[in-house]
């Protein structure tokens, strides 16, 4: 009986022990939760790097100041967008950095290409999780939550970041960026590219030559004439391409659109108003002229076998292996990429140059040409800082050093890939690693940018870029306007501007692809007016007339 | 009254205060019958105490499952009925940092902001076609499948068919999406070779709206047929063979068994499958639409699933995306509220979830 008893209380107890176990074990497994690709590194990992090139020598450009003015060690957490192979925390320029203030910092870095960052950043805001330093926050969102109480009003803290005060005071275009509508900083922001398209066309010039295009097209009709010759050189090609899979097909409308309505319409508003600088008031973005042209044009591409018919699905490989095998001879990317050392050029051997968009040059408002580099999204500290004066002042200095003349030599002309006549070696532009190592993305992105610097003087890219430059009349350049919104008339705003860009964005590429014909697009120019279109341009004419006044 | 304190001791003995008796409950009924008067409310109150005290026998013997039932019945408290609060948020102008306590109460407003969208609609169309086409097909297919598969009687090649079948459930929803993508693909697929040879252009499948139910039909079939059928064959595993000699030597033929035995045999399940099922027309599977949509087909792909994922998570609207989920829920209760009602009605109460 004693033992039935001892029996029976066993199994009751390794039952109840079991239930347990199971609990505890499906509790855990589902807090994990950090995004695919977070990397969370500690600072101070020993880095090397080795100018292999046998015939360069290493230079004597200045280098950050090592010595540290600072006693006490300082823990602190940085939320960064990537796109760069190494941490951040094994850059040179990073640990420049750690040694100089004497600082532990636990990185979380997350890719910009998906959705990822802007979640985590979300629920970190939703969940008052914030690290102590995010970076790459919206001015919209930096202006909703900062008075909140999420982020710390760098206003109030300028004068303890010298360099940023002086960004601000000479740029006074870009205060519109940063600042809120009632004149409050919530962030330290970014520093932009000044009139550098980071996307454009790409073409196999060698191809382009062998059909009678000795130099790239001009305009749109030459564009068209050089992709039926391709078309006719090969009749089961599709010349020109696109990677659909990865990028929005807003992207591959931008060229023409941006380019039809000269500037006037960019991917992210071709829903939304558009600002007429000859009538000077925001009209419908469809409705304004040469917007229709770009549609039309890109259905009589698409129409004639010009377009390839998986632009909206294909995936770079694909994409890569019909360049390649010269099916396709036009692509649309990455500036960057298609410069020399990416991953799409190096796949194709250097086949692929770039090549200006058709019809630019002379054009007024292209890539919404800009005088200022202040960017509309930085960097944020977390408001609980102010409880904690060492570190605040210890953040404070480093980003404010991210602004400095001292940071943009080491990012710029670092004595460890530099030459003594100032040229990078050639990993410099060959093995990523080495780039990202010295030049970390997630830091010249956000705080000191100079393309030109990064593209080797002499490639395709560099005199690209300056031949783009060049081709832009100065004089008859109008900035981008930028109106002054509040957060409550952001809102409005979006809650009518969200159904009408659902509705945009099933209608338009039915139309470059023929499955609506163009003989409806009155009816979807009538439908997007009465969507909203009329109350977004009225709200926004309102706004721009008040603050003219 | 006097009687009763008179005989109380022979009824009950008390071992502690909550009344736990020693002496059976029938012996005290039979005593009172005897010694006192047969009072029907004693009689009444005797049958209660009886009842409790089997209660109270059965309550001890499962002590050990009850106990078991503590931590999953915490867990579900905790992280499904206690997170009903944030429901709220779907009346409320939500701020992600001020909190669901400190929005600001609007009621119906964002009720009424996407009942007013005529795009919602669209989308509401999209999601009842897909949700029937898909109901309709892959529904039979696993029932289909599991009566053939229990009519083959070669063990080794039944088992072998069997993992064959629900294989596919492992494969990733991305991969599988590849696959079909690849599939056809309008330069190199497989599908739009054939259609060539046969002198027609290719069709670009996933770029034409009208293929996308088709589409996603098919890869949730491929999917989930062998999957779903395991239920219906482990159910069928339960028939006694007897019935099926029995028949056999009435001169039943092969159908004539499936329709009167086999079918009889799993209509329980599949009436309690159908009703689990029935909330799916308003759910397509989120990930399998999200991967095959493309903006150009919006109007026949975009579905509530991927609309509030859209305003929910990609565009910051939690309070839109909160009203939207709380109105589908309410109705997907209300479809199995209502079709539970309909099974037990029309099968006298034998299928049914409760």
């Amino acid at each position: 009986m004693r033992k039935e008893t001892m029996k029976s209380r066993l199994r009751q107890f390794i039952t109840i022990a079991t239930a347990t176990a199971v609990m505890l074990a499906a509790c855990g497994c589902g807090g994990n939760s950090e995004g695919k690709g977070t990397k969370e590194t500690s600072p101070s990992t020993e880095t090397s790097i080795e100018a292999t090139s046998s015939d360069k020598t290493v230079g004597t450009r200045p280098e950050a100041s090592k010595t540290t003015e600072y006693d006490t060690t300082v823990d602190f957490t940085w939320m960064l967008p990537t796109q760069q192979n190494i941490p951040v925390a094994q850059s040179a320029v990073m640990e420049a950095i750690i040694q100089k203030f004497n600082v532990n910092i636990t990185f979380t870095e997350l890719g910009t290409a998906s959705q990822q960052f802007d979640e985590k950043k979300r629920l970190l805001i939703a969940s008052r999780e914030l690290p102590d330093v995010m970076t790459q926050v919206t001015s919209s969102e930096a202006n909703e939550y900062g008075p909140q109480g999420a982020f710390l009003e760098i206003g109030t803290v300028l004068d303890q970041m010298p360099n940023l005060k002086k960004y601000l005071e000479e740029d006074w275009d870009g205060r519109y960026q940063a600042y809120s509508l009632d004149d409050r900083l919530f962030l330290a922001p970014s520093m932009t590219l000044l009139n550098t398209p980071i996307f454009d066309f790409g073409y196999n010039a060698e191809a382009a030559k062998s059909v009678g295009f000795e130099s790239e097209p001009e305009t749109w009709d030459d564009f068209y004439l050089m992709l039926k010759a391709l078309k006719e050189k090969n009749p089961e090609s599709y010349p020109l391409t696109f990677r659909g899979e990865a990028l929005p097909t807003m992207m591959f409308r931008s060229l023409f659109v941006m380019s039809f309505t000269e500037g006037k319409v960019n991917m992210y508003n071709e829903h939304l108003p558009g600002y007429d600088y000859d009538s000077r008031t925001y009209i419908n973005g469809v409705e304004l002229p040469g917007y229709r042209d770009a549609i039309e044009f890109m259905n009589k591409l698409y129409s004639e076998g010009l377009i390839d018919p998986e632009f909206m699905t294909l995936s770079m490989d694909k994409m890569i292996s019909r360049l390649n095998e010269e099916k396709s001879y036009v692509l649309m990317d990455y500036s960057g990429g298609l410069s020399g050392d990416e991953t799409v050029n190096e796949s194709l051997g250097g086949k692929i140059v770039p090549m200006h968009t058709p019809g630019v040059a002379g054009k007024r408002t292209v890539w919404g040409y800009r005088w200022s580099v202040i960017a509309a999204n930085g960097t944020v500290i977390n408001a609980s800082l102010k409880d904690d004066p060492e570190k605040l002042e210890r953040i404070l200095a480093i980003l404010d050093y991210l602004y400095s003349q001292e940071f943009y030599d080491l990012l710029y002309n670092n004595p460890d890939v530099m030459t003594d006549n100032g040229n990078y070696i050639d990993e410099w532009y060959t093995d990523s690693d080495i780039r990202d190592k010295y030049l970390p993305w997630s830091l010249q992105a956000n705080f000191q940018v100079n393309y030109q610097v990064t593209m080797r003087p002499g490639t395709p890219y560099a005199e690209y870029v300056k031949s783009l430059g060049d081709a832009i009349p100065t004089d008859k350049f109008v900035p981008t306007v930028v109106l002054p919104v509040s957060n409550d008339m952001r809102r409005e705003i979006n809650n009518i501007a969200l159904p009408l860009k659902d509705y945009f964005d099933a209608a338009i590429d039915n139309f470059i692809i023929g499955n609506t014909p163009m003989s409806e697009w009155d009816a979807f120019v009538t439908q997007i007016r009465e969507k909203g279109g009329d109350q977004l341009a009225q709200i926004n004419n309102d706004i721009l007339k008040e603050n003219l006044e | 009254m006097p009687a009763l304190v008179k005989i109380w001791p022979k009824l009950f003995i008390w071992n502690d205060v909550f009344g736990r008796f020693r002496s059976p409950p029938y012996k005290s009924a039979a005593i009172l019958k005897e010694n006192v008067f047969a009072s029907k409310g004693l009689v009444i109150f005797m049958d209660k105490l009886r009842m409790r005290r089997r209660r109270r026998s059965l309550l001890k013997r499962a002590t050990p499952l009850y106990i078991m039932l503590i931590l999953p019945m915490a867990w579900y408290i905790l992280f499904c009925y206690v997170p009903m609060y944030g429901v709220t948020i779907a009346f409320k102008d939500y701020g992600i940092y001020l909190g669901i306590q400190d929005s600001p109460w609007v009621g119906l407003k964002h009720f009424k902001s996407f009942l007013t969208d005529e795009y919602f609609w669209n989308v509401v169309a999209n999601t009842l076609r897909v949700g029937c086409a898909n109901l309709l097909i892959t529904f039979p297919a696993p029932i289909i499948l599991a009566i053939l598969l229990n009519e083959v009687t070669y063990n080794p090649y039944k088992r072998v068919l069997q993992t064959v079948s629900y294989m596919p459930y492992f494969i990733s929803t991305v991969a599988l999406v590849n696959i079909i993508s690849t599939l056809l693909s309008p330069s190199e697929g497989i599908i739009n070779k054939i259609i060539q040879l046969s002198g027609r252009d290719p069709i670009n499948f996933l770029q034409e709206g009208k293929w996308f139910v088709p589409i996603y039909v098919v890869i949730m079939l491929w999917k989930g047929t062998g999957w779903n059928s395991i239920i219906y064959l482990a159910t069928l595993s339960n028939v006694d063979t007897d019935l099926y000699e029995a028949a056999t030597m009435d001169g039943a033929n092969r159908w004539q068994r499936i329709r009167y035995i086999t079918l009889p045999a799993i209509m329980p399940v599949v009436g309690m499958m159908l009703i689990l099922a029935m909330p799916s027309i308003l759910g397509a599977d989120f990930e399998t639409v999200l991967l095959l949509q493309r903006p150009v087909t919006y109007n026949y792909s975009d579905v509530v699933g991927t609309y509030t994922y859209r305003r929910g998570l990609q565009y910051g609207y939690f309070d839109v995306a909160t009203a939207i989920g709380l109105m589908f829920s309410i109705i997907s209760i209300i479809i199995i509220l209502l079709c539970n009602k309909i099974a037990k009605m029309f099968s006298d109460g034998e299928v049914g979830l409760w």
